[in-house]
């Protein structure tokens, strides 16, 4: 194959910089739009992000301690649920959100000389915007249970940092492949519920241990996802389970996870984004 | 048909310059969208590529103060080609350079968002053409009266006829000055005052200096606005010149 260029000489040379802030204020564009459509014309409006996890996390106490029996005695369960469930929510909604944005972005795309990135960007951005009102509602079920946060609370912003970087990563892989495959959109909605019931959000690890299952996690500790949720756990409870790691090693753990997630996802969305228009 | 030499415009500033452009597409025999499907064709080893051109080596300079115009029957790579010019398709072979800012039109529809309303609608696809916020906020009610659509703006966009949708896509699109502005079927829709004031904006653009590229299939347009056409048929150049010549010998080709 020949040379192949396909070059824009802006007159008035824009700076780099100049791009940079376009890209953003498009993102945050994309993102308010998302957040207007979603809770247009309902009553609630924006409580629904946060009444969504507080609703969920009470079905799920109700079921899973009283039906399904498993010692959990360190501190009240609910909050063991709520806070598994709304730190998966980010990952789950970024990357679900992601899969399909480059294909709904088509008719755009194929029109206008746009950075691709910016669609599976935006979803993870609204599951991050979203895991922030979810705040409140862990703040209420704690409030309500009295607990008091441990003062490593702090170091949670750069954990949601991270795992907004790992499922970046992810976002930008899936949504670039389901561009060549579109069976992938329907696999990864399976995939990731396999990955939430693979991710002790609803159980403990006791209730592994009690059943004779203890082998099984020893898989789970290669789940990214479950590091991310104790870390997270024990960040904001300060209690640390018997199978949980030291948090400084959950951190590296995570970072590590991160950034290989957000290197594979970013080389292979750069390598395959010149070939989307061809198949969009 | 020959291929008219253009000498006329050597010392005019080139905008658009087409190089030997072609481009080439893979088609899969079959249309393969799923994994299943591609690691049986991969397994039975039956992955077969038909190359089709699209474009064919096709070279052409567009200079400023152009109006140029694009023909050629269905299928014969007039989209392609803009899309090459617009920079969202990356040729095979050859180069295309454009000097200066483009400002596409886009189809109806497309970048906006049919629930949101026509205000909301039109800081979203400012920001998707490259507008910064604070250009928007200056710019916004000189968009509104362009389109005369204030007692509407409020509207979600799906409430909105679809010339009502095509005034707001063209205040927008030619809200700044740009060097380049390509205009695809677009100015079909609308009522015929619209389309009138359309022409005045586009010919007022002209005069500031804007280079307009035109794809129709309406001659008479292409006729009426160019003064230099290009004829693109079954992805080869079929003729460069004077929009007069290329549209005659386009018609007499139809018949």
């Amino acid at each position: 194959m020949g040379q192949n260029t396909s070059i824009v000489n802006a007159k008035n040379t824009k700076p780099d910089s100049q791009r940079q802030n376009n890209s953003l204020y498009l993102l945050t564009n994309l993102v308010s739009k998302e957040f207007k459509l979603k809770y247009r014309r309902s009553v609630l409006g924006v409580l629904w992000s946060l009444l969504n996890p507080l609703l969920m996390m009470i079905v799920m106490a109700l079921i899973f301690s009283n039906i399904f029996r498993f010692s959990f005695d360190l501190y009240p369960f609910a909050v063991y649920l709520i806070l598994g469930q709304t730190l998966f929510a980010v990952f789950q909604d970024g990357t679900n959100g992601a899969v399909r944005s480059i294909i709904d972005a088509a008719p755009l795309i194929k029109k206008v000389h746009v950075e691709k990135m910016v669609f599976p960007t935006e979803k993870v951005l609204f599951a991050v915007v979203n895991f922030g009102f979810s705040l409140i509602a862990i703040a209420l079920v704690m409030l309500y249970f009295g607990m008091v946060p441990s003062w490593h609370i702090v170091f949670v912003p750069v954990l949601v940092l991270l795992l907004a970087a790992f499922t970046l990563g992810i976002a930008y892989l899936v949504s670039a492949l389901t561009v060549f495959f579109r069976d992938i959109e329907h696999l990864w909605s399976v995939l990731i519920t396999v990955w939430f019931y693979f991710t002790p959000i609803f159980w403990p690890y006791d209730a592994l241990a009690n059943n004779g299952l203890s082998w099984v996690f020893t898989l789970v500790q290669v789940n990214p996802m479950y590091h991310f949720v104790a870390c997270f756990r024990q960040l904001v409870t300060g209690y640390s389970l018997p199978s949980d790691l030291a948090v400084t090693t959950e951190f590296g753990i995570c970072a590590v996870c991160a950034v290989a997630a957000l290197l594979v996802g970013l080389l292979v969305f750069k390598k395959l984004e010149k070939k989307f228009i061809l198949y969009i | 048909m020959t291929e008219l030499l253009d000498n006329e415009n050597r010392d005019r500033d080139v905008i658009v310059d087409v190089e030997n452009v072609s481009v080439v597409f893979n088609i899969a025999n079959e249309k393969i969208q799923s994994l299943k499907e591609y690691f049986i064709k991969v397994m039975k080893r039956e992955l077969m590529f038909r190359e089709f051109v699209a474009v064919d080596d096709v070279s052409f300079k567009v200079y400023r103060g152009d109006v140029f115009g694009l023909v050629g029957t269905n299928g014969s790579g007039k989209s392609t080609m803009l899309k090459v010019i617009a920079g969202v398709l990356e040729p095979s072979k050859g180069t295309c350079t454009v000097n200066g800012t483009i400002s596409p039109l886009i189809e109806l529809g497309a970048g906006f968002d049919m629930e949101l309303t026509a205000r909301e609608n039109i800081y979203l696809n400012g920001a998707l053409l490259g507008f910064s916020k604070k250009f928007l906020n200056e710019h916004v009610d000189e968009i509104i009266d362009f389109a005369e659509l204030h007692d509407f703006m409020e509207m979600p966009l799906k409430n909105y006829s679809s010339g009502m949708v095509a005034r707001i896509a063209f205040a927008i699109a030619t809200v700044t000055e740009p060097d380049l502005l390509i205009v695809d079927e677009v100015l079909s829709v609308g009522d015929f005052l619209f389309q009138e004031k359309c022409e005045r904006r586009i010919t007022q653009m002209i005069e500031n200096g804007t280079t307009v590229l035109i794809v129709s299939h309406a001659i008479d347009q292409i006729e009426r606005l160019c003064n230099r056409a290009i004829w693109i048929e079954k992805s080869k150049l079929k003729m460069l010149g004077p929009a007069s010549e290329v549209t005659a010998a386009y018609r007499a080709y139809g018949q």
